[in-house]
């Protein structure tokens, strides 16, 4: 297993209301377990506020989580010391939703490519930099004089390659996705994903994939897991979910993304005191409704 | 606009630094014959009508019925503008020495272009070497504030939470002061015996110290919005230390208001220091700064009789104007047009 | 025939060297009907709605084509004072972000005031009502609360269905919606393109819809126009398009949205 998680966690407070501060607990992430397989590729849906993100960037390590345990590659990562942080940040990266603020405008991408290097022992040799690069580049379809450029002379989805290329240098076991084709036209959607399945066979890669966009989950992801409010109310393989979706709340996502239709007005989802998933068989989990 | 700020700039930095040789006397050369001695304008036309290289006539004193002393123009004593004229040697910036200067008359006569002080020193001179005082005061200060400012303005601004509230209560207090009283404060307690140079450094070193404190808080708000920038969490993500992040991704964003800020606070400076020297406590004679020169013009005998001692106030004018307006260009170079951009077509 | 676009081409002015940002672009809107207008960014399509409402950025030019409302007016050859009057009453527009088309300092209910307080002459208890009204329709559930309340204070669903609320105030027989959906969740976005259908079989209105996605209007559509580099390139009853698409353009789109 490539990465395992149990029971995580991420809470945190936020004051409300501008005179009279209260503060009120926010559960971005409610317990949730999960794990994913090298090779195969995980779909995290929900809607805005599910926490789909937050576990992301938890994932990510971007911030500790508030509680829960984090297996990676079979060894605990829950706090992780600085040689194993060191390792983890090697092996997994992330493509952010916004291109054109996930490189910084004001570095060549020359060197927003070579940030990614700062980690790397031995430290790498400018020619040898210069020539993984390249490489890197080409593989995402990018060829020519692309280095001493700034971010603001390619399109939005050609900064998207730039990412994943920068992504690539650390040759990351795992690439959560998130939300990265959301903000691209359709036909670039297409080829970005296009890329992610060529670059997925050459790098070895495993994806998890943030979208709200279940289209194009469909597309590209093995197992579908789907957030609500912080928790998740079902996950398994995505045929099974996608053509038998079970919980209310995937049924009327489902509705709504793939035919464009409402289905149940005013949904109201009744939460078990438990949190664990029934298995419904052939991995297919759903929370109890 | 901005280009007329920058050449006046240029003109004051230039005379500042090249003061020793661009003026025609040393700031302390005086001649007490001489005091309050009217300007003494170059001519180039004797009194024939004649062409004739620039000279300057002689200037005799005597005193009226009341004691005044009255200027007269001479034009028997003919002194003839030299270029590169010897004088006394000196040492640019206390340690280049030189011995001539661009231009001045033998003696014994008298170029007072702008007229003379009470103790008949040209103010010309006195006006150019002051500027080394007021105008560097500015940029010293400055570079110290700032770097001061930037650093704790991002730090807070980055980490957020209790850092940042500690580091925001004590920018408060230091806002709180008032900064002149506490210049004055804190000059009081300088030691007397500090020649003029280290008052000067000790100046410097006070302002700087109260002036850093409104922009790290305006860093620190533009830092707390960066940090969420996607760039700067992918470089968390790809191992950058937070020193590394505040330094190459959140502060040069900063850049475009810093040097705004930075182009119109030279100007508070600048007359803080003048203000400090007019009430006596800045720099002293026998050195000159624009605003030890204006506190020889707060008679109004002197307003009345002698008004060219007024001209420093008209430099410090011309600094702080031209400062105010190259800020703003600056400004509104860089904020709305990057801003706008292409349309959604 | 309810809107008529002809031969229009528009360009940035003072730039003739660069390509025309839109060329010979030719629709037609009939009444009760929703017409969609799909293309890529860049494609021209918000500038060819932009150019209906004379909205368009002061640095751009129309150089060619006619705007022909219900067969009688010219919009483009109006005077500034006339397009005033029809903007509002008989054409509105439907923006992206609703939290930038509100003015922040002022309530929802104010702001869709002013559409009636400008056109018509209603007494201000009776906009007022008429305002409540509408916000009912377009499904905001308490609309006396969102009247009152501030665009911030509003979720992304109200807020867009707020601004579509202001644009059917008066009635218009044309609605123009740039991409009203993208910044919103799909099942909002599905309940937003269901409340337009709604919108056209109970009112007297057509639709002209600009998005980038195919998809999304596969369902809702009844005509469709492709654009690619701002010309038409495909046009037609949406059932054939889709089934039969004639450019490789048009089949890369519909590719891209199967599901």
């Amino acid at each position: 297993m490539l990465l395992d998680l149990k029971n995580i966690k991420k809470y945190y407070t936020v004051k409300k209301g501008s005179l009279f501060q209260q503060r009120v607990m926010v559960r971005a992430v409610d317990d949730i377990s999960l794990s994913i397989n090298a090779g195969e590729n995980l779909g995290l849906v929900g809607e805005s506020g599910s926490g789909k993100t937050t576990l992301g960037r938890v994932i990510l390590k971007l911030f500790p989580a508030t509680s829960g345990r984090f297996y990676f590659q079979d060894q605990d990562m829950t706090r992780p010391g600085r040689d194993q942080l060191r390792r983890f940040r090697q092996s997994v990266q992330m493509i952010f939703q916004d291109p054109y603020n996930s490189l910084d405008p004001r570095f060549t991408i020359r060197r927003s490519l070579a940030e990614a290097l700062v980690l790397e022992r031995p430290v790498p040799k400018k020619t040898d930099r210069d020539i993984r690069m390249r490489d890197i580049l080409s593989a995402v379809g990018l060829v020519g004089d692309i280095l001493d450029r700034y971010p603001h002379e390619f399109s939005g989805g050609e900064r998207q390659r730039i990412a994943i290329a920068r992504a690539l240098m650390l040759r990351p076991r795992l690439l959560i996705l998130d939300e990265a084709t959301s903000s691209l036209d359709v036909l670039i959607q297409e080829q970005i994903l296009d890329y992610l399945r060529r670059l997925q066979s050459e790098f070895k890669l495993t994806y998890l994939f943030i979208s709200h966009d279940l289209r194009v989950v469909k597309k590209i992801c093995s197992r579908v897991a789907v957030m609500v409010q912080g928790r998740l109310v079902e996950w398994g393989p995505a045929s099974a979910v996608f053509e038998n979706p079970l919980h209310p709340y995937t049924r009327q996502l489902m509705t709504a993304a793939l035919e464009y239709r409402t289905g149940i007005q005013d949904l109201k989802i009744r939460w078990p005191d438990k949190s664990d998933l029934i298995d419904k068989g052939n991995g297919h989990f759903v929370l109890d409704y | 606009m901005s280009w007329v700020g920058m050449v006046i700039l240029g003109l004051l930095y230039t005379g500042a630094i090249f003061a020793d040789f661009i003026s025609p006397y040393s700031y302390r050369d005086e001649n007490r014959d001489y005091s309050y001695c009217p300007p003494t304008p170059i001519r180039v036309k004797d009194r024939d009508g004649r062409w004739q290289w620039p000279f300057v006539y002689g200037v005799t004193m005597r005193f009226d019925q009341y004691y005044r002393r009255v200027y007269e123009i001479d034009e028997t004593q003919k002194y003839p503008l030299k270029i590169f004229i010897r004088t006394e040697p000196y040492k640019i910036f206390g340690l280049i020495p030189g011995s001539r200067r661009l231009f001045g008359v033998e003696d014994p006569g008298r170029l007072y272009l702008w007229g003379a002080d009470a103790r008949g020193r040209d103010l010309f001179s006195r006006i150019l070497y002051g500027g080394r005082v007021s105008l560097f005061i500015g940029l010293i200060g400055v570079s110290i504030s700032f770097t001061i400012g930037l650093i704790i303005g991002g730090i807070a601004g980055y980490f957020g939470g209790r850092i940042d509230n500690i580091l925001m209560r004590i920018c408060e207090m230091f806002m709180m002061v008032p900064g002149f009283y506490l210049l004055l404060a804190l000059r009081a307690v300088v030691p007397p015996d500090f020649n003029s140079v280290q008052v000067f450094v000790s100046i410097v070193v006070i302002l700087a110290f109260i002036g850093w404190a409104g922009l790290a808080r305006v860093i620190r708000g533009m830092c707390l919005s960066l940090r969420e920038r996607e760039y700067v969490l992918a470089a968390k993500a790809m191992g950058q230390s937070d020193l590394a992040i505040i330094l190459k991704h959140i502060l040069p964003h900063t850049l475009s208001y810093s040097v705004v800020a930075i182009m119109l606070s030279i100007p508070s400076y600048i007359i803080m220091e003048s203000a400090l020297s007019l009430l006596g406590l800045g720099i002293q004679d026998p050195f000159a700064s624009w605003g030890n020169l204006l506190s020889e013009a707060m008679g109004i005998v002197q307003i009345k009789f002698a008004p060219w001692i007024l001209l420093p106030g008209l430099f410090i004018f011309l600094s702080v104007m031209a400062f105010n307006v190259i800020g703003d260009a600056l400004r509104d170079y860089w904020d709305p047009r990057f801003k706008t951009g292409q349309r959604n077509l | 025939m309810l809107l008529t676009i002809k031969n229009l081409s528009v360009r940035i002015k003072g730039q003739e060297k660069a390509g025309p940002i839109i060329a010979d672009v030719d629709v037609q809107i009939r009444p009760n009907e929703i017409v969609a207008v799909v293309g890529a960014s860049g494609s021209g399509k918000t500038t060819t709605g932009l150019a209906v409402m004379r909205l368009l950025d002061p640095a751009l030019g129309v150089t060619a084509g006619k705007i022909i409302l219900e067969d009688q007016q010219d919009l483009l050859a109006l005077p500034a004072s006339e397009m005033n009057r029809i903007r509002g009453s008989k054409i509105s527009m439907v923006f992206q972000d609703p939290l930038s088309a509100f003015n922040p300092v002022l309530t929802v209910g104010y702001q869709i005031d002013e559409v009636f307080k400008y056109h018509t002459s209603h007494p201000g208890k009776r906009i007022r009502s008429m305002t409540q009204e509408w916000l009912q329709r377009v499904g905001i559930p308490e609309p006396q609360r969102v009247y009152h309340s501030y665009p911030h204070q509003l979720s992304g669903g109200m807020r867009q269905r707020a601004m579509i609320a202001m644009a059917m105030a008066l009635q218009p027989r044309l609605i123009i919606a740039d991409e009203p959906t993208s910044n919103l969740d799909v099942t909002l976005q599905a309940r937003i393109l269901e409340l337009f259908q709604e919108l056209r079989e109970t009112q007297d209105v057509s639709i002209l819809f600009i998005t980038h996605d195919l998809g999304l209007v596969k369902r809702l559509c009844d005509r469709v126009y492709v654009m690619n580099k701002g010309r038409v390139i495909e046009s037609g009853k949406s059932t054939e398009v889709f089934a039969a698409p004639r450019e490789s353009y048009t089949q890369q789109l519909l590719k891209a949205v199967s599901v």
